[in-house]
């Protein structure tokens, strides 16, 4: 066996273009990795299952991804965040102002009106707003809200009074059997109010079948004050859109991007951790059994059959879900599992080193067997062990997937890409055509892969014995 | 005791002292067993390497063990130094007077005979104290070095597990001597390579050196120049003779090559599938074979003669090496040997009673029904 230096490693390595390759992908996972916390704030990842912090980040829900845009002929509503453009202070009220260009043939998933005021103890004020829209249609107390708290968030989708006259609005332009059909079967729960307010005027508004009503919508607000001391310090409208950030949102409102890339820091600690662990592991009792031998070997290698011939997964979801489904337990478990990949391999390399004559000569010299097998036999096969590490990866990352998906709730604390994957099941994505939400993380798993077999099937042939030409 | 002290006296040579006594000795290899022999409960075969021989090594003296490929020479070198564990037998060793004195505080019940041990019977977890008096050269020097260690590492390496030299410099410098013992020099600009950076008859040095670091008194040269380059043959053989003269080292030479072991060795033992067959010293051997099978040896050997070129030799053999797993019954070279052919008179023996080594002729030992 002829050997390489580190330096004749990494060159070799680089004249594969699996080799060149796979190093790109890696780097890129690693880079998701690494700055997963500039990339998107922590938050998201700590909150991912809490859903009042995603009801406070006032995103969209279901919103494909921004760049949708760019290659669809219908244009989506993009999130804005308005100032009032006139404000007036009067002794018992504030008058606000607010213009959004509606420019879109899709309109936004929601309104809110954050409010941050003063308020006297046991005291409110009184919030009403107007609509006008572009074609001069007046929707008169679209909101009409008591504010009883320093800081409010208002949804205009959640205020059941505000989507029963948007609809009221919009109903009578429909025909008198329409009416009575989405009354009686109460089909307006299913029905979009945004649909109403941005689209003209006629048969089929309340179903967004008209055309869409492009100009200024013109957002009347009046606070009254009620207590004199009460005051109003800023008021912004926000316009959620219905398209989001670089990968869209969930039926939750999550933002799928910060996911995909926090997810990509569970794959690959978990990914990397059971790798590096069971090939450990492997190498180790591979070369003992191959170097011991005799019954000793016999013993090893039919332990490891056992646990090679066991049926993984179902035992996998079974100790998931009596352990805490921690990424460190499922790390553990996935161990357990899978060092008996290597050994094989490991043994046979290990059994044709001991037949060298340089470990006959150690023998002879009178080393121990346990320095023979760290000085002369491991340090032979230390360097194919860096493929079969990157062999093992997607094996790991795919099962940590496969058992997060199928536990759901009952898996992994942390979002994981397999979690996302169960979650769009969960809101049938798939069927609804929410299309972002189930080929980002598929697509990351799969890349993972493929780049650990790559960077693998590189190595393999740098440093495999018997691959080396 | 006096049956005892009879048999480290040794039965071969009388006019030597020997380092080493080995009687009945046998290393048979298991051969594996498919699960259709266990369950038909066929009896369990072994490879016999070696099959009960006896032999003298006298002190300070070359023995050459000489036989074709595959008759057990280098089994026999193994396990007389126990690198293999012998299956039957007993091997008389002399080990020196601080190695006999450590297996003595280690070992609870050692049987000391006249200052020799039984080495056969000796637990395999104190074999590592007879390393200091017992050494190995191995045929291929391009695999006998660890690719991983350098040359420095590869020499320090005996030293520091058998606790050798006080110090880092103490060791280098013994390491470094070492090389230029075997004529490595410049030994610092040697000791800094790698195997790989070495050719053969180097490397052979080094493994030369290494053995000679722990200072053995008995050495297994294992056809330690059949892999090298003939132009350097001669130095490797001048300095096992070195080794011989100047430093009263023991060696068993293990070759196929009859022409060789008599230019360099004291005495030549025969050996042929597993036995020993003839033993003598190098002149007796080449001059006046005793033994057909040596007969066969010595009529093989090329004559340098021009005139010879257009004749077919006439061969003093037939056939192959039978598998030593059958080994064939009664004289195991029977089947071969031309003079069974000619002597029908013992023919019945030849097939079924196995000759004993016998003085045929003062120290000239043979194992044939002829005599």
């Amino acid at each position: 066996m002829y050997v390489l230096g580190w330096r004749g490693v990494i060159r070799e390595f680089f004249r594969y273009k699996s080799g060149v390759v796979g190093f790109a992908l890696l780097m890129f996972l690693v880079g998701l990795a690494i700055f997963a916390p500039l990339l998107a704030p922590e938050p998201i990842f700590y909150n991912w299952y809490v859903p009042t912090y995603w009801s406070q980040q006032t995103l969209p829900k279901a919103a494909p991804p921004e760049w949708i845009n760019s290659f669809s002929d219908k244009k989506f509503a993009v999130r804005q965040v308005l100032d009032p453009i006139n404000s007036y202070e009067s002794p018992s009220a504030y008058n606000f102002t607010f213009i959004y260009n509606y420019q879109y043939d899709i309109p936004t998933y929601d309104i809110y009106f954050e409010i941050d005021s003063s308020i006297a103890n046991n005291s409110k004020m009184l919030m009403l707003v107007d609509l006008i829209r572009p074609d001069g249609n007046k929707i008169v107390r679209l909101i009409d809200l008591k504010i009883d708290q320093p800081f409010v968030r208002i949804s205009l989708r959640s205020l059941e009074e505000s989507i029963r006259k948007i609809f009221g609005f919009g109903l009578a332009y429909e025909s008198e059997e329409t009416r009575k059909n989405i009354t009686e079967r109460g089909l307006l729960k299913v029905l979009n109010p945004m649909n109403v307010i941005f689209s003209s005027t006629g048969e089929g508004i309340v179903f967004g079948k008209t055309k869409p009503l492009k100009g200024r919508y013109q957002f009347n607000v009046v606070i009254f004050k009620i207590n004199p001391s009460n005051k109003v310090n800023q008021i912004k409208m926000i316009v959620t859109g219905s398209v989001y950030g670089l990968l869209g949102t969930d039926a939750l409102g999550r933002d799928l991007f910060g996911g995909v890339v926090w997810g990509s820091r569970i794959a690959l600690i978990i990914g990397l951790g059971v790798a590096i662990l069971s090939t450990l592991i492997g190498v180790v009792y591979g070369t003992i059994s191959a170097y011991v031998g005799g019954w000793v070997d016999e013993a090893l290698q039919r332990i490891q059959e056992f646990v090679i011939s066991i049926p993984v997964l179902p035992i996998l979801l079974i100790m998931a879900y009596v352990l805490s489904p921690t990424v460190w337990n499922l790390i553990f478990l996935l161990v357990i599992f899978s060092w008996p990949g290597p050994v094989k391999t490991i043994r046979s390399m290990a059994l044709q080193i001991r037949e060298q004559l340089y470990v006959l000569s150690a023998k002879a010299i009178g080393l121990s067997t346990w320095r023979v097998i760290t000085r002369y036999i491991l340090p032979q096969i230390l360097p194919y062990t860096f493929a079969l590490v990157a062999f093992s990866v997607p094996g790991a990352i795919l099962t940590e997937a496969g058992v997060s998906f199928l536990l759901g709730s009952q898996g992994t604390l942390e979002v994981t890409w397999g979690r996302i994957l169960n979650d769009a099941e969960k809101y049938s994505a798939v069927l609804t055509g929410m299309w972002w939400w189930v080929i980002p993380p598929g697509l990351m798993i799969a890349l993972a892969g493929l780049a650990f077999v790559l960077v693998g099937n590189a190595l393999d042939r740098v440093l495999n014995p018997r691959l080396i030409r | 005791m006096g049956s005892v002290v009879d048999v480290t006296e040794g039965m071969f040579f009388p006019d030597e002292k020997n380092v080493m006594v080995v009687r009945d000795l046998s290393k048979y290899f298991p051969v594996r067993r498919g699960l259709s022999d266990v369950i038909l409960r066929r009896p369990a075969r072994f490879v016999r390497a070696v099959d009960h021989i006896d032999l003298d090594i006298p002190e300070g003296k070359i023995l050459s063990l000489v036989g074709e490929s595959g008759c057990g020479k280098t089994t026999t070198g193994m396990t007389l130094i126990r690198l293999y564990d012998p299956t039957s037998g007993s091997i008389f060793f002399e080990p020196k007077e601080e190695t006999l004195d450590k297996l003595k505080r280690e070992v609870g019940n050692l049987d000391i005979y006249n200052g020799y041990i039984d080495i056969a019977k000796l637990p395999a977890k104190y074999v590592k104290f007879l390393r200091t008096d017992m050494q190995i050269i191995f045929q291929d020097p391009y695999s006998s070095l660890n690719p991983t260690y350098r040359i420095y590492d590869i020499l320090e390496e005996p030293l520091k597990v058998h606790g050798i030299g006080e110090s880092e410099d103490e060791r280098r410098d013994m390491v470094l001597k070492a090389l230029e013992e075997v004529k490595l020099v410049p030994a610092e600009d040697i000791a800094a390579r790698f195997p790989h950076m070495l050719s053969g008859g180097q490397r052979q040095r080094v493994a030369i050196a290494r053995a000679l670091l722990l200072n053995p008194k008995f050495i297994v040269a294992d056809e330690p120049i059949a892999m090298i380059d003939v132009s350097l043959r001669a130095e490797i053989l001048l300095s096992l003779m070195e080794l011989r003269d100047k430093h009263k080292i023991t060696i068993l030479f293990i070759t196929h090559d009859l022409t060789i072991a008599n230019n360099i060795s004291d005495y030549i033992a025969v050996m042929y599938l597993g036995k020993i067959v003839e033993i003598g010293t190098p002149d007796e051997i080449v001059n006046n074979p005793l033994h057909p099978y040596t007969k066969a040896l010595i009529k093989a050997i090329p004559i340098p003669d021009p005139s010879m070129r257009n004749k077919l030799k006439d061969i003093w053999i037939k056939g192959e090496v039978p598998s030593a797993v059958n080994i064939p019954s009664g004289c195991r070279f029977h089947p071969r040997c031309m003079d069974y052919e000619f002597h029908p008179e013992i023919q019945e023996r030849c097939r079924n009673e196995e000759p004993k080594l016998i003085e045929v002729e003062k120290g000239h030992y043979a194992a044939c029904w002829l005599y």
